[in-house]
Order: structure tokens, then sequence, then C-alpha cells
């Protein structure tokens, strides 16, 4: 554990009070993001997690704004990426950080590739130099579709999506991310569509290529097992907030806030054949409704003392 | 950074206690869910719906019942080439008759043969279509190629040749339009049934021992509908127009004039008496415009996706 | 009851360009009322292929697929009406397994009708309202005339699994029936099943990828790999103790949330 002393350097990106409105019919729209608040330091793994509906994927596509351009859709609150501010920002600071700071992945790859492009050229689009051709580029792009785990790079380079396996095509929007050399990958429900041992070697091939490059990473995931094992910190998000904070290991052995624990309550009632099937009562919902609200973020112990600076 | 308050034990008794109710089903429409009705509410509220409605309904109300209260479109009794004025609303004609009438029953034909022409399309299109898409198969290979055949029929050929065979009739008019006309929305239906074939509750249907006819009529042409009211829509405007155009050709009934023939018999007074094409000329464009505005409309209306995020 | 498969197999015709693809290779599994079995494997393995054999929505091209010792093949009308009734479905939701133009009791009246669980509008609605109490869904009045797009996904997984209940079959095939799903709501739908199976006396075919879901609800366990069953025995001794090298790397691959308690 980190002790109380050590300085930190700047982080990388900082967002607060984060508030995020969508338009859902004519008339109507919804809160999907309340007043979210977090950080993510240089070479920092952090995680968030949520049931669906928590706001945890509108949150990372806000950071890699990728929110719809719909005039309707509102934003408030900061988001700052070394100390500039983007809420607000016009098209040409956002299109720097989309083609060059941050790289995103999705969960559902098909509808992210074009499928009237071959692989390699989508690749090749992602480059940091985006116009250039040439043998080097070639080169560049075969070293990132390696990087991503596809061994048969040249083979993939020359097809279409459709024509991957689901995996694989989840490896290539790795490769698309990383070609960018981004400082951040946001990576969204990564695995969710996957079986079971391709999901593992996917998070295997983006753990690694994370610790390679020393990007900074933010995991986005209902699924717990998944940021668990990945990252460093972790935000619990419900109803768009964020209800706890704190070190990965720490918040998931010492959950503090209620909704934390009876949502681990609920994961470990799936694995565990000794604990009784658990789901989070309506009852429950609705006083975090109420009473949540009131609530402010809870960090664990170690937080506290990272915070004094 | 926010501060980092802790839980009161207090606050933290009540959640526990909360985490314990026993699990029973509630009630909570998702946000953003919305009942199907209001997106039909929604369409009838908007102004331009509203106009265009309005607009076709005045149509259809003057050409159905403005003649009981209007001249008689035939007698030849009043002076020829009186432009508008007080008495006659729309002057008259080459053959002294009061026009107002004539342009009121001419409505009567072009909206019959509009609308008429659009349902027979799209019961047709319904049902060639949908067996199509549904059954697929040897039936969708019989009837793709039933509907391209039928889609390259000279439609203004055939016109003419059951008119000179059968005489100008109004209702062989509208046989003649639909049976060039329905290929285009069986395509839109075949399209829509293939696709929700594909789909979940189709499947879960069949399962729970239900025959595929009845599926096909109860849960995938419901499906089906939204592109081809749309279409339907579409139809009417162009079934008018192209009766127009075959009226323009000379091919109606010389008694029951529709607007096209009224224009057409106006042609040669352009000079003299400029109301005789204005007023079935610019009845035509109202009645399409209107039909085609409010199907575009539709299309919004029933595509609720369109402006709505995730 | 007694649903019993023996070395069936589905081959798809080849596709212009393509060969014949053997989806399913001599599959031999037996289901029980009151029994939890499940079928794992992957995507590509023939699970889903094999789970709508079994519901008779694809026919077998080799094989026996028999219901109390009736051949699914040879069967006549009146005998696949009740096979239909004793074995029902429940699939995959997200948005796709409801019809969203019909409301709740619409859609699952027309099935007590069809079957003639029930007569007459009263008797009718009775039925569809004890089905979507006995789920959970509570009160039934306040979810009968509502559209699927209305419901969470929790509620239409209940919602189906109430269609598929109220002609009390004998037998459930589900297929990735919780896989969608959150964990809460995964837990309180897996729950409803459990419930369901001791109140009801139900068997369940679940077929799913998720291993962790099967170690926790399963009784029997059937591995599915590249159509071919590879792989049964009971739960416990499947996790605990696999032969099969494939049974193997599934069970590494799951991953493990190892939380200090």
């Amino acid at each position: 554990m980190t002790s109380p002393a050590q300085v930190h350097p700047a982080p990388l990106l900082e967002v607060t009070d984060l508030a995020v409105q969508l338009p859902t019919g004519r008339d109507s729209h919804v809160d999907a993001v309340r007043a979210v608040s977090l950080t993510v330091g240089r070479g920092e793994r952090v995680g968030i997690v949520g049931e669906s509906g928590s706001g945890k994927s509108v949150t990372g596509r806000a950071i890699a704004g990728l929110l719809p351009t719909n005039p309707r859709v509102k934003v408030r609150g900061s988001i700052r990426f070394h100390g500039e501010e983007l809420v607000g920002a016009n098209q040409r600071a956002w299109h720097e950080i989309r083609s060059r700071r941050v790289g995103m992945i999705f969960q559902d790859p098909l509808t992210f590739l074009n499928p009237t492009m071959r692989i390699g050229r989508q690749v090749r689009e992602s480059l940091a130099a985006g116009k250039s051709r040439g043998a080097h580029v070639d080169a560049e792009v075969l070293r990132f579709l390696t990087l991503a785990g596809l061994s048969n790079a040249a083979e993939v380079a020359q097809r279409f999506p459709h024509e991957l396996s689901g995996g694989m095509r989840q490896r290539v929007l790795i490769a698309i991310a990383i070609a960018k050399t981004p400082e951040i990958i946001i990576a969204d429900e990564p695995t969710t569509a996957l079986d079971a041992t391709v999901q593992q070697l996917v998070l295997k091939t983006l753990d690694e290529t994370v610790a390679d490059l020393g990007t900074s990473l933010v995991l986005i995931s209902h699924d717990i097992a998944v940021v668990a094992n990945m990252t460093d910190r972790i935000y619990v998000m419900y109803g768009g907030r964020i209800v706890e904070t704190g070190p990965t290991q720490e918040v998931l052995a010492r959950p503090q806030h209620p909704y934390t624990q009876a949502l681990l309550r609920s994961v470990l009632s799936l694995v565990d054949e000794d604990v009784e099937l658990y789901s989070i009562p309506p009852a429950f919902r609705d006083w975090l409704r109420t009473e949540g609200e009131a609530l402010a973020t809870v960090g664990t112990a170690s937080t506290e003392h990272e915070e004094a600076h | 950074m926010s501060s980092t308050p802790k839980l009161d034990t207090e606050a933290l008794a009540t959640a526990s206690r909360a985490a314990e109710a026993p699990p029973t089903g509630y009630v909570k429409t998702r946000p953003g869910g919305k009942r199907r009705e209001s997106v039909w509410r929604g369409f009838f509220r908007k102004p331009s719906t509203i106009i265009y409605l309005g607009l076709i309904a005045v149509m259809v109300l003057a050409s159905f019942v403005g003649p009981l209260f209007a001249g008689d479109p035939v007698a030849t009794t009043h002076p020829q080439f009186l432009p508008p004025s007080a008495d006659f609303l729309l002057g008259t004609d080459h053959l002294g008759r009061d026009y107002l009438a004539r342009v009121l029953a001419g409505g009567q034909v072009s909206l019959l043969v509009g609308f008429s022409v659009a349902i027979l399309c799209m019961t047709l299109g319904l049902i060639i279509g949908g067996v199509a898409g549904f059954y697929g198969g040897f039936w969708d290979t019989a009837l793709v190629k039933l509907a391209e055949f039928f889609q390259v029929l000279p439609g203004i050929v055939l016109a003419l040749v059951a008119a000179a065979l059968l005489g100008a009739n109004v209702w062989i008019i509208v046989v003649i339009l639909s049976i060039t006309m329905w290929p285009a929305v069986a395509r839109i239906v075949r399209a829509e049934a293939m696709r929700i074939a594909q789909l979940g509750y189709v499947e879960s249907q069949r399962a729970a021992g239900f025959k595929s006819l009845r599926i096909l009529i109860s849960d995938v042409l419901p499906n089906a509908m939204p592109p081809v009211i749309v279409a339907t829509t579409m139809t009417v405007g162009r079934a008018i127009l192209i009766e127009s155009s075959l009226a323009f050709l000379g091919i109606g009934d010389s008694n029951n004039p529709s607007w096209g023939a009224l224009l057409n018999s106006a042609q040669s007074y352009m000079a003299t008496g400029w109301w005789l094409a204005l007023f079935p000329g610019l009845a035509i464009f109202i009645v399409v415009l209107a039909i085609n505005m409010l199907g575009d409309s539709l299309n919004d209306a029933l595509n609720p996706s369109i402006g709505k995020v995730k | 009851m007694r649903l019993e498969v023996r070395d069936a197999s589905k081959v798809f015709r080849a596709r212009r360009g393509g060969s014949a693809v053997v989806a399913v290779d001599g599959a031999t599994l037996v289901g029980r009322d009151g029994e939890f079995i499940a079928i794992v494997g992957e995507s590509g393995s023939g699970k889903s292929t094999l789970a709508r054999m079994l519901l008779g929505l694809i026919p077998a091209t080799s094989g026996s697929i028999q219901l109390d010792g009736v051949e699914l093949a040879s069967m006549t009308a009146a005998q696949r009406q009740h096979y239909r009734r004793s074995v029902q479905a429940v699939l995959q939701d997200p948005a796709g397994s409801l019809n969203p133009r019909k409301t709740i009791r619409q859609t699952i009246s027309e099935i007590v009708r069809l079957h003639g669980v029930a007569r007459g509008r009263r008797a009718v609605d009775d039925t569809v309202a004890d089905a979507l109490e006995m789920v959970g869904l509570n009160p039934p009045a306040a979810f009968l005339d509502r559209f699927p797009n209305e419901l969470s996904g929790g509620q239409r997984q209940r919602v189906l699994i109430a269609r598929a209940i109220v002609l009390r079959p004998q037998l459930i095939v589900a297929d990735e029936a919780v896989s969608a799903l959150d964990a809460s709501v995964k837990a309180g739908v897996l729950r409803l099943m459990t419930d369901l199976k001791d109140r009801l006396g139900l068997g369940y075919v679940f077929i799913t990828h998720d291993l962790p879901v099967v170690k926790k609800v399963a009784d029997y366990v059937y591995v599915m790999q590249s159509g071919r069953i590879v792989e049964h025995g009971p739960k416990d001794k499947i996790f605990t103790a696999p032969d099969h090298p494939y049974t193997q790397t599934l069970l590494a691959a799951s991953p493990v949330l190892d939380l200090a308690r």
C-alpha cells in the first residue's frame, strides 16, 4: 500500500462532477450520469463497475468524446486531460483527443468496424499519421496487429471484419486502439459477448499490451471478476453516481457502501455453493434512490490518505 | 475531490434492513420506455400532421359532399369561358359548364382511384410479400418471379389496351394501376417478413405450438406494418399522378372526368381559360403534396429511434 | 416424465460454395422432470441446435428423440400438441423473445387459449395472473397491459418464464436464459427457476456457456464440443474431477473471483 506521504504526479485525466443528460423521446430525457468524479493517473489501471443503467458506459463515452452529437445531449461538469478542460471545448480539441490521446474499445466490434473495409486499412487509418502510406506504414500496421495478439497479422490485415471470429475482432479493436499510441485506453465491456476461453485470451492480451506500452486503462464492466484481476483502483457506480471508490482489492474485500456490499453479495451468491442466491431487493433500490442521493461517495481508508495533497 | 464521509451506523442499519427485504416484483417503467400509444398521440398532435390531414380531409369532403351543394357539372347552360367570379367560383369551361362542379366531381374520381389502388396494393403486397418472405423456399422463388413480371409490365400500354378492349371505366383503371403497383409494396413486406422471421419471438411462437400461417398473420405482418403504411401512403399520391397522366393521354371515362382528364381538356384553352388548367392542377398538387408529407411524417413517427440515444 | 435423446445428429445441407455442416453429432442425453440438467459449450458447439431439436423446432437428421417412449418424429398432431405442452422454451431475451406489439396479457393468454388450458375471458385472465404471480411479478394487474419495452430485462425474463410455465409443462428448455443479465438480476431469475423446480416439479435442460452458473444450480452436466457430447456426469464430478481435456480447459478459463470474507 502506498504511504500517505508519497507525492503523486498530476493525474492524466481528471473528471469532476460530470453530468450527462440524454434524450429518450421527443419530450423526455434521462440523467444518465449525475455527479461523477474520478481520476486516472499515468500508467494507472482503473475500473468502473456497475449494473446496466448505472451510467458507466455513458461516462466512458463522455471521457472519450464519443457521445452522440445530438444537440439535446447535455454535458455538465469538468473533464480535464493534462489539465486541459474538454467540456465545452471545440471540435478540434475533441478531435485531437479522439484521434491521438484516447483509444476506445467497445463491446460490439461489428458495429464499430467498417464492414466494407479491410482490417489492415482500418488499423492504418488509426495510426497517428493517418494519411501516409508506404512500406513503413504497412509494417506498423502489422506490428500493432501482432501486439494485439493476432499471430497471423499479415493474413488478418487482408480480411474483412465478418470473416473473423468474435475474439479476433475484439483483438482488432485493441490493435486499432493502440495504433494511435494513446495515453489512455477506455475499454467498455470488451469481453462480454465472448466465450470464457476467448475472454481469457483477450483480457490477457489487453493486460500485456497496456503493460508493455505503459498506457493508462479505464476498464468498464458489469462483470466484477473481469475488473478485479486487471485494475488497481475501482469505482462502483449506481444510478449515475459513484457510490464507492478505492483500491480494487480493498473495496472488494471490505466494501463500505451498502450497495457495494449488496452487489458483492449477489455476485458471491452466484459462485459460492454455500451462499444462497441473493438478488438486490426492489425495496433496497427504492431506498438507494431516496437515501442514496444524500450519501456522498464513500472512499476506503487508504484513499483518504492519498487525497491529502 | 469531495470529502469522503463515513456512513453512520444508523444509515448502515437501515440499508441492511432494506437489503434484506423479501424480493417481490415491483412496477417500474424503464426510463425512456414509453407506451406505444404515445407514438400515435405525439404524431397526431404535431402541427404539420394536423395541417396535412386537414388539407386531405377538406379535399375529400369537398369531392364527396360538395357536389350535393354545387351546381350540375354536366349542364351546358351557362355562358362559356367565364373567369372565376362570385357566381361561378371557378368559372365556366369551354362548353359553359360550372367548373366548380366539374372540379369537385373530378375529385371523386381521382381520390377514389388513389385510395382504392393504395388499399388493393397494400392487401396484395401483404399477402404475397408476407408469404414469400416468411415461408421462403419454393414460395419465395415463385412469388418473387411473379412480382418481377408484374413490375416490368408497361402500365401505360396495358391501360391503353384495356381501355380499348373493355372501355375506359374507373374501376378498370384502378385494376390496371393496382396490377402494376403492388410489387413495390410486396417487396417491402417480403424484406420485413424475412427480417422478423429471424427474431426470437417468432421462434418462441413456433415452440409454443402455433402454426406458421397463424404466426404470419398474428405476429409477423403486424410488426411489418410501419414501412408498409408509409409505402401505402405514397402509393396514393403516385396512383393519382399516374391516373392523371393516363387521363392526359386520353384514357379515361369521358362521362366522369378526373382531375387529370380536366387537365387534358384544358390543354387547348390555355390562352383563353387559364383557370381551366389551374384548378385541377392545383388540386392534384395539394393532395399529392399533403399525402407525401404525411407519409414522411408517419415514417418519422413509426421509427422512434430517430433522435433518441441508446 | 422422461425426454430421451439417443444418438441424434443434425446435418445442415451445404449452401452454395460450402460443405455440409454437422451441427450435432450423435448426441445422447436424458432429461427428467424435477432434474436440472445443463448442456455447456462454447459458441459453435451445437448446443443451441440441440436445444431446438429438443423443442421440435429442427428435425433431427438421424437418431431418436423420445418423450416417454414416443418418438418425436412420428407423433400425430395431437401427440405433438401434448409434446409442446410438456416441453416449453425460455430463450434468451434481450428484446427479441417477446412480440413488441402485444401486451403481456395477449402474449400469455393466446398460448393458454391455444392449448385449451382455460376457456372464457375470466378463466384465461386468472390463469395468466396466476402465472405472473408465480414468477414474482406482483401485483399481476400492474403488468398485464404493459408492452415489453416498458419492462426491465429481468422483468422480461420473468415474463418469458411465466409464458413457459402457464401450461404447467414438465420440462423447460432454456437457451442462454440468464446470460445477458446483470449479477443481481441473474441471481433473482435463477432463484426463481430453482424455486419453480421445487414447487412445480419442473425439470430443466439449461443450455449455457456460463460455467459458474452451472456449478451453482445444475444437478447433471453434459459438455459439448463441436457438435459432440464429450463428457457428462453429475455436477460435482464434472467440476472436481473432469476426465476430458476440453472440460478441463473450460473449467480453467472461468474467471475466478476471490472475495475475502
